[in-house]
């Protein structure tokens, strides 16, 4: 149709030109000046050619001219319209006066389309636009993207690229039309359309502080972030590469939203989303790696190789997860190429290096103070067992040593000389040589490079990272990332993608550190010196005395010594990990509006450990010494196999994870739009693992003691006797399968309300043994109300305002939670060689499913410019049929307690997120601010003790298996109410039945839980980060800072009974009450014989001892200068960055005024604390 | 259109298959015990069915004492309070005798409930009765230890109505937990015992089974208990006419007795626990108390085999039966046998067999390289005197002293406990509330069951 419009207007043209005559005479008054016009050509046989707007812009004529010239005719019929003319080869070119500096319009020898009926003989045209895209130093931007945007703002189907020159051109282009041109890694730009555009001047993208369109990523679908309903938080690459390091969640704690990481003592820091929903289930939040949970080691996947990532916070948004959702989503997006992208290469480098950890920062008894301890245990026969023992073999410490010599010396003389030498060790502090010899500055490495491309069909991405780390204590860890990714689209409907992800990992054991060097019952002497004077290494004594260990089996034996700073050379441990993934997937769109997708992915993991306690560790040399015998013919026979003990551990890893899913897109009209998936899913994973061990290992050929004899039982220097068991372990082996449905779907109406609705259900073979309670359906309900685009709203300022809000039901699986007793069995030996049998789980009847019910509600708003954008949103949460540790009288004989459904809890927080520009020229300062609140609170618990020892534990006492009490927080903090201490004796007072008292054995076991003092919860009440951004021409510095407030911990004690025994004993000690008037300033008591376990208890577990949390640490600081090729024109490539971040930098803000970091602090005696690091890097784009 | 009707049809196809898919076993090692070899496993798991036998009551008994020093340094305030018969807070708050009592009491039950689903037919016969007869018999064997420790000495007269033990017998953890009669406690006793013994095997192959010779010795232990001697001694008989091997100590070398497996005397074994921080019966802690160590005569073998000597000239007791390694003996030897069975023969006034026996038994233990002078006794008096000394030198640490004391008092002997500590005077006077140990104050509280009057 348009063809042939086109040759009829073809051909007009043409015959009208033939017409010819030169003198123009016309008069008239306001004339139309189409008419006017009209004439002339009739006159004059000239052709005349509009473009569109000078046909709306023309003012009437008035004129009365005779036979003039055409030309001259002319200038006076256009002598005050807002047009321009010109003249060639017979015919007459208008157009509206440009702004400015019109040239001439390039006029279509073709006519164009035509959109307005122009006069009889008159030609409508379109102009050609013409331009060029250039970058800022006037290099052509090759293959950037023209489109064509109508006056609805939507992209049409016209377009085009720029050529190897940067020009560009484009026909038909209507001129109420804009352009848009884009180019990867460059500032978009959309501009009016005029036919010469000229030179379109496309500005770099800076390295952060520009907005990008922000898609969230469900594993499932792309949603744009302003149709979803449900909360997700975006990090995008640029705020996630504000930090340097190895792996990729130890990120999140400084740039999440939502996010806090729970380092209460009893286990490893877990990542909490909007706090608890589980109290006994994983609590770990699902880690997804692009579609797919990823099944391995989550630290195997490179930093470097992420795009963004997005946190699913609430029930709506996790729901597509089904049961593992529980606890919120994080999902990982990697980068991918992209099509139509030229090839761009990145390479990134940096170097971290990190300070020696500040040991005097722990807490320690000082040696002047021990080594008086010790005195006075001395003379009060504390150690008289251990001396009297025949033989004394028990290790007393060198100043106990000294004591005892002491009292055998008979000369006045001899005892100064001793009092002399126990008076040096009060000088001498462990710290001193461990900080000089044993611990030394961190080195990490980290080289990424990665390369993308694409043309029209096909798109790829390559990278290839290796991270080389060697840490404080010089223990090895590297790591080797390989990718390749790849996209390809046969046919304009069909989109086949393909990936491999290749992770070689290897670690190596590094030195023993502070409370890892130990000599006496897992502790050591505070005054233990790791060299001599001259430098050279030490051996100590451990566990033995050496008057037993230097005479024994008459000396024969190998040496009894410990090498504190070489032992780990000996004693090594190494771990190898290989993991691949690969991804294949297709796209196949059926009719524009859905879409088919089916996906693949498989994973093998392996991963083998292998230790050996080589002959020369001190491991060896006492197992091998402690089971010798000495022969009639005075040597040595050996009854643990002399040599080292070398094991092995193999697991091996594998999943299998297919989906099918339809995408439905489908618009109805302009009004209604329904975005929907459904689908389903099978999952497969199984582990393997075997094990196995020589004993008699020669490291250096190879060889070990293959006639061992493991029945046998070797006797043992300190009587008694021991087998020594096969190292081999029986294989095993778990297979899981989980077979999923979903469904999602959300209908807009007027792209103002949304409705969405997602279900899910699952089924796996790890509920029991039965399939009883499976296909447990999850669903969730949401509403979004776009304010912003109703007709009556007219904030202008605020261009961005939604509302919207969910509803829904997750749960959570507990796999080893079965309601049928099962049990396991054991190859180890028994008297008749079969296996015997333990009991997993107990039968349970009233064993449910935990259900997580969640409400949220938010809004998000954006201000003009997206000076200030973010959200604000609340929660409310309800876990019913929790498990929960429940005391148990045990008389039922599975165990003091047992994990049941116990519990209901309830929780509610508000996130907010905020994002502003506040300064943007020509200073940049933009800030980010992620402030999340959350508490919870225990409905109802069932079957708990009211004896308040129960509820005490360090951090919060759900972590460690204690009840809650209703009422409270999930993780409380409790403490014995605290009476001083008491100014005759310096004892400790607590409460008895209201009154004071020192009784603390009764303290102890008859205090209510309702007589403790409820301090608040363990977990931060709220709780956040702020990181800001500054950008001066090419200099940006980013200052990450996170706070978390409104919580309890309870600071590391002083007992004097684990000091005794173990040397072990905070600075506090040093605090103790002497005298009478101590009390007025301490809270630490008297040192008192005999040593009395409930009296530690009580100060330990007293109000005394309970500090508030509340802390802001300075996590980073990044400073990076960009070199762009528009400044340095002699950069050979296109941008080039070089940073420098400083890490870990302290706590700048803390309530409790004792000398001890909240988060470090984990109740756990010698938390070494960590350093600083700062990292130097360069990241280069080409 | 067509792949989605693809998709639809390997949905429909999927679906149908996944109830097989879904039931893969998770785990291969994991089963549910429903067969009679899963039963066995579970019997076999030694360190609960064997090991973790109640030791509380020997703590609390007088066959050692501790220095001051050692007391002074005991690390945490409850084993003061067992040593001083304190009557609460003598549990370490993580674990104790109880709770492993219960753990291996529940296994003997879950045995017998899931006996009760499997049939017994001609194939199976012979080895669903060995399962009862060990699961009754284990039952049997924590249900004395504990009634001797939580409960007070039988006595036919208050049986009936003195506190005993809980008997659960149910695998749901959920039903509460009631203490029955002593009577009651002693009735479920041998009815277990006596349904068990023609369910055993005679011979066993391993010490860790038990077999009807220790079943035997078990009831005959009960009686005796129950102060029923002429039961006792029939039983102790019956013990002995399957088996009357004794481990001659002229054969033990290098002062040190065999492993268990290879110790002929051992019929059951059983340890007793060693506490969580195992302080009070460590070698280096305990000492015996010299007016027992005098009683050994210098040939006697078990002067040389049970006692090292200490620095300062005391001794500490360390013959344990446990095959070298450090945990203490509490199970079913024969010479309990001979021993109750002369004990018995006395008190019916059989003097002559009763001092025979107990010769049968001491001709194992002294020095064979001089003659051995067989013991007397002139009266019935003398006889039970020496029998009774002879028994507490031989069943030193085996958890027996604790319920022989509650018994001999029961009888009139009198036995008055002291301990002395810097100066300070303990005593527990024959038949105190305190002879049966409290309860940990947790279950009390938990259970609602009632306590232990101390």
């Amino acid at each position: 149709m348009r063809i042939a419009t086109f040759f009829m207007v073809w051909g007009l043209l043409q015959v009208s030109a033939k017409t010819s005559a030169q003198l123009i005479s016309l008069s008239g008054k306001n004339l139309p000046l189409m008419d006017v016009l009209k004439e002339i050509r009739q006159q004059s046989g000239y052709d005349f050619i509009f473009a569109a707007s000078a046909l709306e812009h023309a003012r009437p004529v008035s004129m009365d001219i005779r036979e003039l010239p055409l030309k001259e005719a002319l200038r006076q019929v256009f002598a005050h319209q807002p047009l321009s003319y010109d003249i060639t080869d017979r015919s007459v070119t208008v157009w509206m006066n440009a702004e400015t500096g019109a040239s001439r319009p390039d006029v279509a020898r073709r006519a164009p389309g035509v959109k307005k009926t122009p006069p009889e003989g008159m030609v409508l045209a379109y102009p050609i636009v013409r331009g060029r895209v250039v970058d800022s130093v006037g290099q052509p931007l090759v293959g950037a993207s023209v489109r064509v945007i109508n006056v609805q703002g939507k992209r049409t189907t016209l377009q085009t690229k720029a050529d190897r020159d940067g020009y560009f051109e484009l026909r038909n282009v209507p001129d109420d039309a804009r352009l848009e041109i884009t180019f990867v890694g460059y500032i978009k730009q959309e501009l009016k359309t005029k036919p010469d555009m000229g030179a379109i001047t496309l500005k770099l993208v800076p390295s952060a502080l520009e907005e990008v369109e922000v898609v969230v990523s469900t594993g499932y679908q792309q949603l744009p972030k302003e149709r979803a309903t449900g909360s997700f938080s975006y990090i995008d690459n640029k705020t996630f590469n504000q930090q340097v390091g190895t792996t990729i969640l130890e990120r999140l704690e400084a740039v999440g939203n939502g996010i806090v990481v729970d380092r209460t003592y009893g286990s490893d820091p877990v990542i909490m989303v909007r706090g608890l929903s589980t109290i006994e289930g994983p609590r770990e939040p699902l880690v997804v790696v692009d579609n797919f949970p990823y099944e391995g080691d989550i630290n195997n996947i490179n930093p470097n190789d992420v795009e963004s990532i997005t946190i699913l916070k609430d029930a709506a948004a996790a729901s597509i997860w089904g049961a593992r959702a529980g606890n919120g989503v994080i999902i990982i997006v990697t980068k991918k190429g992209n099509y139509d992208q030229p090839l761009s290469i990145n390479l990134n480098a940096n170097i971290t290096v990190g300070a020696k950890p500040d040991l005097y920062k722990t807490s320690q008894v000082s040696s002047a103070g021990f080594v008086e301890y010790e005195k006075y245990l001395y003379g009060m026969g504390y150690y008289d067992s251990k001396i009297n023992r025949n033989p004394s073999v028990d290790i007393l410490s060198p100043v106990v040593e000294l004591l005892l010599l002491r009292d055998k010396a008979t000369t006045a003389g001899d005892k100064a000389i001793i009092d002399q030498q126990i008076e040096s060790y009060k000088q001498i502090d462990i710290r001193d040589d461990m900080m000089k010899y044993l611990y030394h500055n961190m080195v990490n490495q980290q080289y990424a490079l990665s390369m993308r491309g694409g043309n029209g069909n096909f798109a790829w991405n390559a990278s290839a990272n290796y991270d080389a780390n060697k840490d404080r204590l010089q223990e090895k860890y590297n790591r080797i990332n390989l990718q390749y990714r790849q996209s390809f689209r046969p046919l304009p409907n069909l989109d086949i993608q393909s990936s491999i992800y290749f992770t070689q990992s290897n670690s190596k054991n590094g030195g023993e550190g502070y409370g890892e060097v130990t000599t006496i019952n897992n502790g050591f002497f505070p005054y233990m010196r790791l060299v001599d004077d001259q430098g050279k290494e030490l051996g100590l004594d451990r566990n033995y005395r050496s008057a037993w260990t230097d005479t024994v089996l008459r000396g024969q034996t190998l040496d009894w010594k410990y090498y504190p700073l070489s032992d780990w050379k000996h004693k090594t441990r190494k771990l190898t990990s290989n993991d691949i993934l690969i991804n294949t997937g297709i796209n196949y769109t059926i009719i524009p509006s859905l879409s088919l997708d089916v996906k693949y992915q498989y994973e093998k993991q392996l991963q083998e450990t292998v230790s050996l306690e080589g002959v020369d560790s001190w491991m060896a040399r006492y197992t091998i010494n402690m089971w010798s015998q000495l022969k009639p013919d005075g040597t040595i026979q050996y009854g643990y196999p002399y040599g080292g003990k070398y094991q092995f551990t193999n697991a091996d890893l594998s999943s299998h994870q297919f989906r099918g899913q339809v995408n439905l897109n489908q618009h109805v009209g302009d009004d209604h739009e329904i975005v929907a998936i459904a689908g389903g899913e099978i999952r497969m994973l199984n582990n393997k693992s075997n094990g196995g061990g020589l004993y008699g290992f020669d490291e250096e050929l190879l060889t070990f003691n293959s006639n061992f004899d493991h029945t046998e039982r070797y006797p043992s220097l300190l009587g008694g006797s021991s087998q020594f068991s096969n190292l081999s372990s029986a294989p095993r082996h778990t297979t899981t399968h989980f077979v999923s449905m979903f469904g999602n779907a959300a209908y807009s109406y007027r792209k103002r309300y949304t409705v969405s609705l997602s279900a899910r259900t699952d089924a796996s073979n790890l509920f029991g043994l039965k399939t009883n309670d499976q296909w447990n359906p999850l669903y969730s309900l949401g509403v979004s109300w776009n304010i912003a685009n109703e007709d009556f709203y007219r904030l202008s300022f605020l261009p961005n305002l939604r509302l919207r809000t969910t509803y829904g039901i997750s749960g959570n699986i507990n796999p080893a939670m079965t309601a049928v007793t099962t049990m396991q069995y054991n190859s180890g030996s028994t008297t008749f060689g079969t296996p015997y049998g333990m009991l997993q789980n107990y039968y349970n009847p009233e064993l449910r499913w935990e259900t997580a019910k969640q409400f949220n509600i938010g809004v998000d708003f954006g201000a003009r410019n997206q000076r200030l954008q973010g959200s604000f949103e609340y929660f409310y949460k309800r876990g019913t049929d929790l498990f929960g540790n429940a005391l148990l009288d045990y008389t039922a004989g599975v165990g003091k307690s047992i994990t049941k459904n116990v519990s209901s809890m309830k929780g509610n927080g508000l996130d907010v997120e905020l994002n502003a520009r506040i300064i943007e020229v020509p200073f940049k300062w933009q800030s980010r601010l992620n402030y999340s609140t959350y508490r919870d609170e225990i409905v109802d618990y069932l079957l708990s003790r009211t004896t308040g020892s129960s509820y005490i534990a360090y951090g919060g006492g759900i972590r460690q298996g204690k009840p809650a009490r209703k009422g409270n927080p999930v993780n409380s903090v409790f403490s014995y109410r605290w009476g001083g201490l008491d100014p005759e004796t310096g004892d400790p007072i607590g409460y008895l039945n209201g009154e004071k008292s020192t009784d603390h054995a009764a303290i102890r076991t008859t205090t209510t839980v309702d007589e403790l003092v409820y301090h608040g919860s363990s977990i931060p009440t709220h709780f956040g980060n702020w990181t800001n951004s500054f950008g001066y021409k090419a200099f940006e510095l980013h200052v990450g800072v996170s706070f978390k407030l409104g919580y309890y911990f309870r600071r590391e004690p002083i007992s004097f009974e684990q000091l005794a025994r173990q040397g072990i004993g905070t600075g506090d000690f040093d605090l103790r009450w002497q005298k009478p008037g101590d009390e007025q300033w301490t809270d630490v008591p008297s040192i008192r014989y005999p040593l009395d376990s409930s009296r530690d208890y009580l100060y330990e577990f007293s109000e005394a001892l309970v500090e508030k949390g509340d802390h802001v640490r300075l996590q980073y600081i990044r400073l990076n200068y960009t070199f762009q090729k528009d400044q340095f024109r002699l950069l050979p490539f296109r941008m080039a960055q070089v940073y420098v971040n400083a890490n870990n930098l302290g706590v700048l803000w803390k309530a409790t005024k004792k000398g001890v970091d909240p988060d470090l602090m984990m109740g756990t005696t010698h938390s070494v604390p960590g350093s600083y690091s700062v990292s130097v890097g360069l990241n280069i784009n080409f | 259109m067509k792949l989605i009707i693809y998709l639809l049809f390997a949905s429909v196809v999927l679906l149908s298959s996944c109830e097989e898919f879904l039931l893969e076993k998770s785990d291969k090692r994991l089963v549910t015990p429903t067969r009679l070899k899963d039963l066995q496993g579970l019997i076999d798991h030694s360190t609960i069915m064997n090991g973790r036998v109640a030791a509380i009551g020997e703590r609390s008994a007088d066959n050692y004492y501790l220095e001051d020093a050692t007391y002074d340094a005991l690390s945490a305030g409850y084993m003061r309070n067992i040593y001083t018969w304190k009557g609460a807070d003598i549990y370490s708050l993580d674990e104790n005798d109880w709770l492993y009592t219960y753990q291996t009491l529940y296994r003997a039950n879950l045995v017998l409930l899931r006996l009760d689903d499997i049939p017994r037919t001609t194939d199976n016969a012979k080895e669903w009765d060995h399962i009862r007869g060990q699961a009754l018999a284990i039952r049997a064997f924590r249900y004395l230890s504990a009634a001797g420790i939580w409960a007070k000495a039988y006595d036919a007269a208050t049986a009936e109505t003195d506190l005993g033990i809980p008997l659960r017998q149910t695998e749901d953890f959920n039903e509460p937990s009631v203490r029955v009669s002593v009577g009651e406690t002693y009735r479920q006793i041998i009815n277990s015992l006596t349904e068990a013994i023609p369910l055993l095997p005679i011979g066993t192959r391993g010490y860790t089974r038990i077999g009807r010779p220790a079943a035997y010795i078990l009831l005959a232990r009960t009686h005796l208990f129950m102060r029923e001697y002429e039961k006792a001694e029939r039983y102790a008989d019956s013990a002995l006419q399957l088996t009357r091997t004794l481990l001659d100590y002229n054969n033990v070398t290098e002062d040190k007795f065999p492993s268990a497996q290879n110790n002929p005397e051992i019929l059951f074994w059983g340890g007793g626990r060693y506490d969580y921080n195992g302080e009070i019966f460590q070698v280096s802690m305990q000492r015996i108390d010299s007016t027992i160590y005098q009683t050994f005569e210098a040939h006697d073998l078990r002067k040389r085999l049970f006692f090292m000597e200490n620095t300062d000239g005391s001794h500490s007791f360390q013959g344990h039966y446990s095959g070298g390694n450090s945990s203490t003996f509490f199970g079913v030897a024969n010479s309990e046998a001979y021993l109750i069975q002369a004990e018995c023969r006395a008190r019916a006034g059989k003097v002559v067999e009763a001092m025979q026996t107990l010769n049968e038994l001491l001709a194992n233990r002294y020095d064979n390289t001089l003659p051995f002078q067989p013991l007397t006794a002139t009266s019935q008096a003398e006889a039970l005197e020496t029998i009774l000394l002879e028994r507490r030198k031989e069943l030193l640490f085996r958890g027996l002293r604790w319920p022989d004391i509650k018994r001999l008092n029961k009888e009139g002997a009198n036995i008055v406990l002291t301990r002395v500590i810097d100066g300070q005077t303990y005593t527990l006077p024959p038949n105190d509330n305190r002879y049966a140990l409290p309860i940990p104050e947790d279950i009390i509280e938990l259970s609602g069951m009632p306590q232990n009057p101390q």
